[in-house]
């Protein structure tokens, strides 16, 4: 069994997308969607939801205000400028600042702060066609989290040994923080998405430095690739340079979208050109592993 | 005034708003929040003029008072502290969240600080739009302090555009929370719409005014508009696809610089925002 994360660096250059045609096309896998702060693979698998139960990681501290005695000391230790002082002139937690390091509950004289887990938000576990699908969703305004990333992975891996599948299709989150770092840890390979744009470009770079530090093999797809044609060859020079492979070079096709809005990949449009890039991204694929 | 632009979905024009906005709106201040990916002075396309670094206070362990007790691993609430019993205790810089309670917890006084660097501020100018950049070193895993700094270094009286990072996580909290306004950059797609209603509940628990811009407007379906109608959310402009636009953005070159149309709009969006406001 092989764990393989689909990244990016810049979002919107078509992550889920390369991911809704690969469930189409991979045979025997289980789904991970890596982006619990935007979680769009469940738009475009048609998932039939079999689990769904809280998560929560963490806690956030509180202070009751019959005990607490305005002394001070917490607010001016708490490191996350978290507690404030209310209209009523009481003192007070902001819940989304609390990091939950328990300093204020150390500090105060007079025992007024507690500490309690707070739910973040859901793990999902859904039945698709394509194969069963493990999802998140965080709360929104909560910390972006590379736990639950490494939850939703480990549930992912415990099926996929299970049910003996061959791998893992793991839809990673944009950015480079610790969602990003959670998707990337000790996968065995990754599918770069990048477009001819100088900002996708300069994400993927830095993404690919991200890789490069945890030494996971990496292809690369370039999406779109009609924006800009001379980038198209900055890209597949760099990428000569790095001896990083291209796996694919995919045209703007509207067909793509207006699938999308009906809730299936690009496989679905039943164009033999398309279908054949997109089998190219994981023919090709398989060679570099 | 403070203006936010965020998204919710990556890579549905929040960069290229916010600069277009911010050469419209000029004089005027702009602070890239992305700091994963700070993308803004791809499109400012401004020469840097100063750089700072941006440092965290991380715990040092003097071993030789040190007398491995744990009492710093027990109390760090991340698992960030490490013992090797009898060799050596020390923080893992990526981990630690810089709350200084293993100093407060040790009995012997053997932790101290010092500074870590975790990445750089930098300052562009161009076309009167002065660029406060955040960016993280990459294998950092925690935004959250640099993008509180870049907040921190607001000059003041001057108006402020900013662009935001994807999602509606915390991160997108810090970077709204001190906003007049918040933009709403989204696209007419089911995964448009999706992460639009997740980022609608961060600035709806903050009680920020929002309005929407559908980015590549004429590629999807209608959902946006009937949210905007159910939710009474004024949509503030409508940007076509437009391989022009497409095109030049790939070279770094953002609507309100290249077509005089798209300036006058993007000044008529300004103060649409301020009459709002």
């Amino acid at each position: 069994m092989k764990q393989i994360v689909i990244t990016s660096g810049k979002g919107g250059t078509g992550k889920t997308t390369v991911v809704s045609a690969l469930a189409r096309i991979v045979k025997s896998k289980v789904l991970v969607d890596a982006d619990v702060d935007a979680a769009n693979l469940e738009i475009v698998t048609n998932p039939k939801l079999l689990i769904s139960e809280p998560y929560s990681e963490g806690l956030k501290a509180f202070i009751d205000t019959d005990k607490c005695i305005k002394c001070d000391i917490c607010r001016q230790k708490c490191r996350f400028s978290a507690i404030i002082i209310n209209a009523q002139g009481n003192y007070e937690v902001t819940d989304y600042s609390c990091e939950g390091c328990k300093v204020c509950e150390l500090i105060c004289p007079v025992e007024a702060v507690s500490l309690n887990e707070v739910s973040s938000g859901l793990i999902k576990h859904s039945h698709t066609p394509f194969g069963n699908l493990w999802h998140g969703e965080l709360f929104a305004g909560r910390d972006n989290s590379g736990k639950m990333v490494m939850h939703l992975r480990q549930k992912g891996k415990d099926e996929a040994l299970d049910k003996k599948a061959d791998w893992i299709l793991i839809d990673g989150a944009p950015g480079i923080g610790c969602q990003v770092i959670a998707s990337i840890t000790g996968v065995d390979a990754a599918i770069a998405i990048t477009e001819p744009t100088l900002s996708a470009i300069h994400d993927m770079r830095r993404i690919i430095e991200l890789t490069s530090n945890f030494k996971v093999p990496v292809g690369i797809v370039i999406n779109k690739v009609d924006i800009n044609p001379s980038l198209v060859l900055e890209i597949k020079d760099w990428a000569r340079s790095m001896k990083l492979p291209i796996l694919a070079e995919i045209p703007i096709d509207r067909r793509i979208v207006k699938f999308m809005i009906q809730r299936m990949s690009p496989i679905e449009i039943g164009d033999e050109f398309l279908t054949g890039l997109y089998e190219s991204i994981w023919n090709n694929f398989l060679e570099i592993l | 005034m403070i203006v936010s632009v965020a998204s919710g979905k990556g890579g549905t024009g929040k960069t290229t708003v916010a600069v277009s906005m911010a050469i419209a709106a000029a004089p005027v201040t702009l602070i890239d929040a992305d700091v994963e990916e700070p993308n803004a002075n791809i499109l400012l396309r401004a020469s840097k003029h100063d750089a700072t670094d941006f440092s965290v206070p991380f715990p040092i362990v003097d071993p030789l008072r040190c007398d491995y007790c744990e009492k710093c691993a027990e109390f760090c609430a991340y698992n960030a502290m490490i013992v090797l019993k009898g060799l050596k205790v020390f923080a893992a810089p990526e981990i630690c969240k810089s709350c200084g309670g293993c100093i407060l917890v040790c009995p012997k006084d053997a932790i101290s600080e010092k500074p870590r660097k975790m990445g750089l501020i930098n300052y562009y100018s161009r076309l009167n739009v002065n660029l406060i950049e955040g960016e993280i070193n990459v294998g950092e895993a925690v935004a959250k302090p640099l993008i509180n700094e870049l907040f921190r270094r607001l000059p003041e009286g001057n108006d402020v555009i900013v662009d935001c990072p994807p999602g509606s996580a915390h991160s997108v909290v810090e970077s709204t929370r001190s906003a007049d306004f918040v933009v709403l950059v989204t696209e007419p797609t089911p995964f448009g719409l999706h992460d639009l209603i997740e980022a609608l509940k961060v600035t709806d628990s903050l009680k920020k005014p929002v309005g929407i811009i559908i980015n590549r407007s004429d590629i999807g379906d209608d959902k946006i508009e009937i949210l905007s109608k159910e939710k009474s959310i004024p949509i503030l402009m409508k940007i076509p696809y437009s391989s022009e636009i497409a095109s030049k953005y790939s070279q770094g070159i953002p609507p309100a610089e290249f077509s005089d149309y798209w300036r006058e709009e993007f000044i008529k969006l300004w103060h649409n925002i301020m009459e709002i406001v």
